[in-house]
């Protein structure tokens, strides 16, 4: 660990705390979950610095912290409470947004991408809003890349107005051919 | 990435890696082909493609309402963090930096509180507290900063005070759950060249939570976090110390009670808002575990 790599966690914290927060709002739904999120990858990240490496991905490395800090620790701790969740049908649309002369187009895909379910949402945010690859998203959320290929999709055809269990259905058809 | 076969009957997963530029130029030319011999595919395609919106510039509003300035300022400066989260060579402190054991503490107890407040959601009268009590700590921290700031020469503070204001900081909420783990005991020891692994378990009613390495006057201190009796915050801290050996003492800082003692070329004290007589035989426990 130089005193370089130590600078470059330590900025590049500070670059990206609006994006953590962001994508910890996106997961949590709850701004204050989000910014205790951000808070605990700062720790961890700063805990964790020596394993960084310059010259890597340091946006990623940050998301993947933050990622697992969700999956491991505070989801359930949220969803047991029941104190960090909104209400399901809050949308991501509060205060901050709302409040401002927007485009309605803008706040409604907020609004849409909100209703997803988490998994979906997760690589909505991280593919279509962060712009990690598909390999990126894969490793933040320690999942197969076939998985978001397939939450993708998911996400994708319900924002289409597909009906989901239509989508299975020729899934399921496409596999049988397939089979044959 | 994409499935065997994928040319002749791509699932929904391929077009919209196709239309997303993830393909392989393989197989985004197979598909190519899929696509120009098919209508019913490419059909397909313009419904998947319906599912796109302006994802990036929707959340890009989200940005401006981050809290940033609130949370730039609970990150730790560098040689705070340093201090806080020691798992390297430890950048000299300033003598009486008790901010970095301030700030720290908020960090954790922000982190530890686990409020789910603001903006609507629901919150019960526990969280307003604890909210109400982290705002004041805030408001006192930025005072004290201040009055630093404008009389930079402070008195030498003690490494038992630096502690004590570090520990009032604490509360039941700070220390659950566990947030031990990640070899911090095993750091914790060799920075202060004691096995502390014994000391976890020897306090009957204790409960150990975590290890963490601070820093004072640029040598490492090494603090067990434990939760005691009905949940009270009881912390065991170790310090390199070249003073006499003496025997145990009892004192009160910030309303808690502290038994110190100093052996073996170590000062030792254990903390916390408990009698003390339980605080005396608590450190009689962990005197006995740690071989010095």
């Amino acid at each position: 660990m130089t005193e370089a790599d130590h600078e470059t966690v330590r900025s590049g914290l500070e670059t990206h705390l609006p994006r953590l927060w962001r994508y910890g709002l996106s997961l949590s739904r709850n701004p204050s979950v989000a910014e205790e999120l951000v808070q605990a990858t700062c720790l961890r990240a700063l805990e964790r610095q020596s394993q960084f490496r310059t010259g890597t991905n340091l946006r990623a490395w940050l998301f993947t912290i933050l990622s697992s800090i969700w999956k491991n620790q505070l989801r359930a701790e949220k969803v047991r409470t029941g104190g960090g969740f909104a209400d399901p049908e809050t949308e991501l649309v509060f205060d901050g947004a709302a409040s401002m002369e927007t485009n309605n187009l803008l706040r409604r895909v907020l609004s849409e991408v909100s209703e997803l379910p988490e998994a979906q949402r997760q690589a909505v945010i991280l593919v279509y809003v962060e712009e990690f690859t598909y390999r990126e998203a894969a490793h933040i959320l320690e999942v197969p890349i076939g998985t978001i290929m397939s939450r993708l999709s998911a996400a994708r055809g319900k924002l289409a107005g597909l009906d989901s269990s239509a989508t299975n259905a020729r899934k399921t058809r496409a596999d049988e051919v397939g089979k044959n | 990435m994409v499935s065997a076969g994928m040319a002749d009957h791509p699932r929904d997963e391929d077009l919209v890696a196709y239309l997303d530029g993830e393909l392989a130029l393989a197989d985004r030319q197979a598909l190519d082909q899929a696509l120009s011999d098919s209508a019913d595919l490419r059909a397909r395609l313009e419904v998947l493609r319906g599912g796109d919106r302006p994802f990036r510039e929707s959340f890009d509003l989200l940005l401006d309402a981050a809290p940033l300035e609130r949370m730039r300022a609970a990150l730790p400066d560098p040689t705070i963090s340093a201090s806080v989260i020691s798992t390297t060579q430890t950048p000299p402190i300033p003598a009486n930096d008790w901010r970095s054991l301030g700030i720290a503490a908020m960090l954790l107890l922000a982190i530890g509180i686990g409020f789910a407040v603001g903006f609507g959601t629901r919150s019960d009268m526990g969280d307003t507290a604890l909210l109400a009590e982290l705002d004041a700590l805030e408001a006192e921290l930025e005072e004290a900063e201040a009055a630093a700031d404008a009389a930079p020469v402070a008195t030498v503070k003690g490494w038992r005070q630096a502690v004590a204001d570090y520990q009032v900081l604490f509360t039941t909420d700070s220390l659950t759950p566990d947030q031990g783990g990640d070899g911090a005991l095993a750091l914790a020891s060799s920075q202060v060249g004691l096995n502390l692994d014994p000391a976890t378990r020897a306090a009957a009613g204790l409960e150990f939570r975590r290890a963490q390495v601070l820093a004072f006057n640029s040598k490492p201190l090494v603090q067990l976090a434990y939760l005691g009796d009905d949940g009270v915050p009881v912390a065991f801290c170790i310090i390199a110390s070249n003073k006499p050996e003496a025997g145990t003492q009892y004192e009160q800082r910030n309303g808690l009670g502290i038994v110190h003692w100093i052996i073996g070329g170590y000062g030792l004290m254990v903390i916390g808002d408990l009698p003390e007589e339980r605080l005396n035989s608590i450190a009689r426990d962990l005197r006995k575990s740690i071989q010095l």
